[in-house]
């Protein structure tokens, strides 16, 4: 085997990595359900099955030449044969010893060393002779011990002596002659046929590639579906010819010569046959787009179904896990699943791997206590970790997983996030068990080390948290006085399609996820209330922080200060918001794309989808929305009154100013002193704006395009409501002859940029408009 | 009405093809004057235009040049982040250089062409107001630029002898400075 090399070589190890992985899983599954204990019934099933695995795992190291673990899965595979044969149920104390040996395993399969001279080391070499020792004398695996009702019938008993060697002879004979192992794994096989056989092996990007063609068919069937419209216009169109033609074809019917009334009766059949193939033409288009529609559906469909995965594949690797790591502990710790059949898209369990590893680590490093505290406390000695997985709704899934350690100490945690400068004192103490809790998401907290070694709980959930939202999910955390950890997990079934509502703002369309908005309602100027200069509406009975969605995504857009205006509500409790847009496209259903390697993660956005009409459009991500809506509103960085028109204690300033960097400067400065801005970008664009802006002062550069500063002020000057407008000129023109120039148009105030600085400016505005 | 615009569309496309060819011809005839070795030591550059200047980049790590129907902007992006297009289901962001390098020179183009660069482990596109096309170009004939300190200069490999500047396709797909990752309450992007 060491001859192939190259190309081929690479890709069968490629497979034997794939095909060790999976059998990796179901031996540890089925070691640890040995050492948990199981009934005659399901014991000889799981060992049929691990003897299977290992006879299997033998022939592809073979075939990729990895001798040792070919002679190690050899010797593991005997070891098994007896445990068959004999119908002997390994001891807690075995187990431990099988669980070992797989962890050898599984380091010599990670190695992938295939030298001939490959060496073996010598932890390797005692486990195969201590195999080897125990295939040859039966009587020393120690048994029992779990399942009780196999003791019973165990035939360990009724065996005599000379049963004994002859099975371990038998055993032994197995493998020294493997045919015969063979011999009985074939017949095996053929007792079950759909375990192999009719499945390939398909990488997931392939697949995902395959998924994502098939998607961009349903652009396909919107071109078409807009085919059909343009079809169905164009015989509307034809119909309304016809009738106009015969009105006047009648009118003129008599007046026509023989020649003309042919010539006439022709166009009439012309008519007549062009109208008849449209109409052909219309029906077979539109059976067309159905037929389309329907092989769509069903085609995407089924591929859906193939992106779908039992939770068992990502949580089969996951006791073992706990095991060892416990082990190093010194702490004994057990894991629990239940609904481990409930499917979800592939996509989402890889991403959910990492988190949620990352909480077992947690739980057994810092939740679960150790043996003898936790039997100080009255605990079972042995520590739970538990998954329990329900399909809670057609597309959702919601996952609980929980341990019974100590538990999250809130007093200390609200002490870390006091001295940590997140919260004050009096913050703390006004704040509620469930806010305190949610402090263990906030990232600059949960990367302390003294969190972690309070809790446990910190490090990296903030992460966590972000992975599941970013999957369009949500994560609850829970710590029941002394009664350990739990966590809350919901998470979509589906990556590819959810509904989203479409909604427009700055011009631009996005689209937002349904599940994630509480509330779509129209919101009139009436409604909103002006609460500390901050705008709120009320909404399930309470005042919400109203943001516009342009802010938020900090887009320069028009301010449409409409009289209504649709608002999303989003977020409960304390971090509801409700989210201002320009307006609402409908809802769709959506396919969420990822957005490629270079943004990773972008603030706000979750991805992209396509709409209807094939335009491309981000998907947003509302948790963070709400975030930026909720530190903005608090923060006081929204502009000021966005949404309320005409609110008259506020002076209303319009600035003229070409360059956008020294505008958004001027607007920032005056909205942040509380001022209502309106901009325009030279002088004639604010003599076009000021007659309905009717600003309160007119701040404006000097140098601008079209019309600059000076014949600007001459030309307010001469309008009636505007003789007495307070006028200011910033400029960079600072010479004598310049500011003669300002104060001869009738400005009232001349700054030198040079010499600009807020204060200034603002205390001449003040000043000026009284 | 209608063979007016094709008619000006032909005429657009022939005059777009001469130009198109008597800049590869007048690039061929630089080259041969240099080397009479003929395509010893010549790699593959893919040669286009941002703004009024040209540039090339090694064929090597270029996978594909198109001109996409649509470039989406993405908000919360740093500027040189024009959007994202898709291709064939794929989103891929693109890039403006003008504004990364921080260059006097702005695209031209509403409609900009883009040039796929990939490798093993990322990929993105660049914004390019035209593709001229591939040519082959000696080493020797690149002179390098004058050291700088900026981040134009230390993406260039040199200058040709019409003056294209060459980048280093390599090191922009090594460029971090193009990933963004940051989420609201990490704590890393200004809020301020």
């Amino acid at each position: 085997m060491s001859m192939i090399d190259g190309d081929l070589k690479q890709r069968l190890l490629a497979a034997f990595r794939g095909e060790s992985a999976d059998r990796m899983r179901v031996l540890s599954a089925d070691f640890l359900k040995l050492e948990k204990g199981c009934g005659a019934e399901e014991l000889s099933i799981v060992i049929e099955s691990s003897y299977r695995e290992l006879h299997s795992l033998k022939g592809a190291a073979r075939a990729v030449g990895l001798s040792i673990v070919e002679e190690f899965c050899q010797a593991f595979e005997s070891f098994f044969a007896v445990l068959k044969k004999m119908r002997l149920a390994p001891s807690l104390k075995t187990c431990a010893v099988m669980l070992s040996w797989l962890d050898l395993l599984d380091d010599m399969i990670r190695e992938e060393d295939d030298s001939a001279d490959a060496k073996i080391s010598p932890q390797v070499q005692l486990a195969i002779s201590r195999m080897k020792e125990l295939v040859d004398s039966p009587q020393e695996i120690e048994t029992g011990g779990i399942s009780t009702d196999h003791v019973s019938e165990s035939p360990v008993d009724e065996a005599g002596e000379g049963t004994l060697a002859e099975l371990g002879g038998n055993a032994a004979g197995a493998e020294a002659n493997d045919p015969v192992a063979d011999g009985g794994i074939k017949q095996d096989f053929g007792n079950v046929p759909t375990s192999m056989g009719d499945s390939v092996r398909v990488s997931s990007s392939f697949l995902t590639g395959l998924l994502l063609q098939t998607e961009e068919l349903i652009f396909s069937r919107n071109s078409q579906h807009n085919r059909v419209n343009e079809i169905s216009e164009v015989s509307k169109l034809l119909e309304d010819f016809k009738v106009l033609f015969d009105g006047l074809q009648e009118k003129r019917l008599d007046s026509f010569s023989d020649e003309e009334l042919k010539l006439s009766a022709q166009m009439d059949k012309t008519l007549e046959e062009f109208s008849r193939r449209v109409g052909l033409l219309s029906t077979s288009a539109r059976q067309a787009e159905r037929d389309l529609t329907s092989k769509i559906d069903s085609l995407l469909g089924d591929f859906k179904n193939s992106m779908l995965l039992p939770f068992s594949s990502l949580l089969d690797v996951f006791p073992r896990m706990v095991r060892t790591l416990s082990a190093e502990q010194g702490k004994e710790c057990r894991m629990d699943t239940s609904g481990e059949n409930v499917r979800i898209d592939r996509r989402i369990l890889e991403m959910l791997h990492d988190p949620l590893m990352h909480m077992i680590r947690n739980s057994v490093d810092h939740g679960i206590e150790n043996r003898d505290n936790r039997v100080a406390e009255g605990k079972n000695p042995v520590g739970r970790i538990f998954f329990s997985i329900t399909q809670s709704d057609r597309d959702v899934v919601k996952i609980v997983y929980g341990d019974d350690g100590r538990g999250i100490d809130l007093e200390r945690l609200r002490a870390v996030a006091v001295s940590k400068g997140a919260i004050s004192a009096e913050e703390a103490e006004r704040m509620d068990r469930r806010t305190v809790l949610d402090m263990i998401f906030v990232s600059g907290m949960s990367t302390s080390a003294i969190i972690t070694d309070i809790s446990g709980r910190g490090l990296g959930m903030a992460i966590v948290r972000d992975k599941v939202e970013s999957l369009g999910g949500n994560i609850v955390v829970a710590s029941p006085e002394g009664k350990g950890f739990r966590v809350v997990i919901t998470i979509p079934v589906a990556l590819t399609s959810f509904r989203g509502i479409v909604v427009e703002s700055a011009g631009k369309s996005f689209v937002v996820p349904k599940s994630s908005v509480r509330k779509v309602m129209l919101i009139r100027q009436d409604d909103i209330v002006v609460a500390g200069g901050k705008e709120t509406v009320f909404i399930f009975g309470r005042p919400l922080p109203l943001v516009s969605l342009s802010d938020i995504l900090e887009l320069e857009g028009a301010d449409g200060k409409a009289d209504s205006f649709p608002v999303l509500a989003v977020g409960k409790g304390r971090k509801a918001v409700a989210i201002s847009i320009d307006g609402l496209q409908g809802e769709q259903d959506v396919m969420a794309k990822r957005i490629g390697p270079l943004l990773k993660r972008v603030r706000n956005v979750a991805g992209f989808s396509m709409l209807g009409s094939g335009e491309l459009a981000p998907i947003l991500h509302t948790p963070d929305m709400a975030r930026t809506a909720l530190g903005l509103h608090a923060e006081g960085r929204i502009r000021y009154v966005v949404h309320r028109q005409g609110v008259q204690e506020r002076k209303k300033v319009l600035v003229a100013e070409d360059s956008i960097t020294s505008r958004m400067l001027l607007k920032n400065v005056l909205e942040a002193a509380g001022y209502d801005v309106v901009t325009a970008v030279n002088g004639l664009d604010a003599l076009h704006k000021i007659e309905s802006v009717v600003p309160d002062v007119l701040v404006s550069d000097v140098e601008m395009p079209q019309m600059d500063g000076f014949t600007l002020t001459a030309k307010v000057r001469k309008m009636m409501n505007f003789s007495s407008l307070p006028i200011i000129l910033v400029t960079s023109l600072g010479s004598a002859d310049d500011r003669e120039r300002g104060v001869d148009a009738g400005a009232d105030a001349y700054i030198i940029k040079s010499s600009f600085d807020q204060g200034n400016l603002l205390e001449v505005i003040g000043r000026l408009a009284g | 009405m209608e063979t007016d615009t094709l008619d000006y569309f032909k005429r657009e496309s022939d005059r777009e093809l001469l130009r198109k060819r008597a800049e590869k011809l007048a690039l061929t005839i630089s080259d041969d004057r240099h080397g009479q070795e003929g395509d010893y030591g010549k790699r593959e550059f893919v040669f286009f235009r941002m703004g009024p200047h040209t540039y090339g980049l090694e064929a090597a790590s270029v996978k594909e040049v198109m001109i996409p129907e649509d470039i989406v902007s993405v908000p919360c992006t740093p500027d040189f982040h024009l959007g994202v297009m898709s291709v064939r289901g794929h989103l891929w962001a693109v890039i403006d250089l003008c504004v990364f390098f921080g260059l006097e020179d702005k695209l031209e183009s509403d409609n900009p062409g883009v040039i796929l660069l990939a490798d093993d482990y990322t990929e993105f596109c660049i914004a390019v107001d035209e593709i001229i096309g591939v040519i082959a170009v000696s080493e020797a004939e690149v002179k390098p630029l004058p050291e700088g300190e900026n981040r134009f200069t230390s993406f260039s490999l040199g200058v040709t002898s019409d003056r294209s500047t060459i980048l280093k396709g390599a090191a922009l797909l090594l460029e971090e400075a193009f990933v963004v990752n940051e989420f609201v309450g990490s704590g890393q992007h200004g809020l301020s």
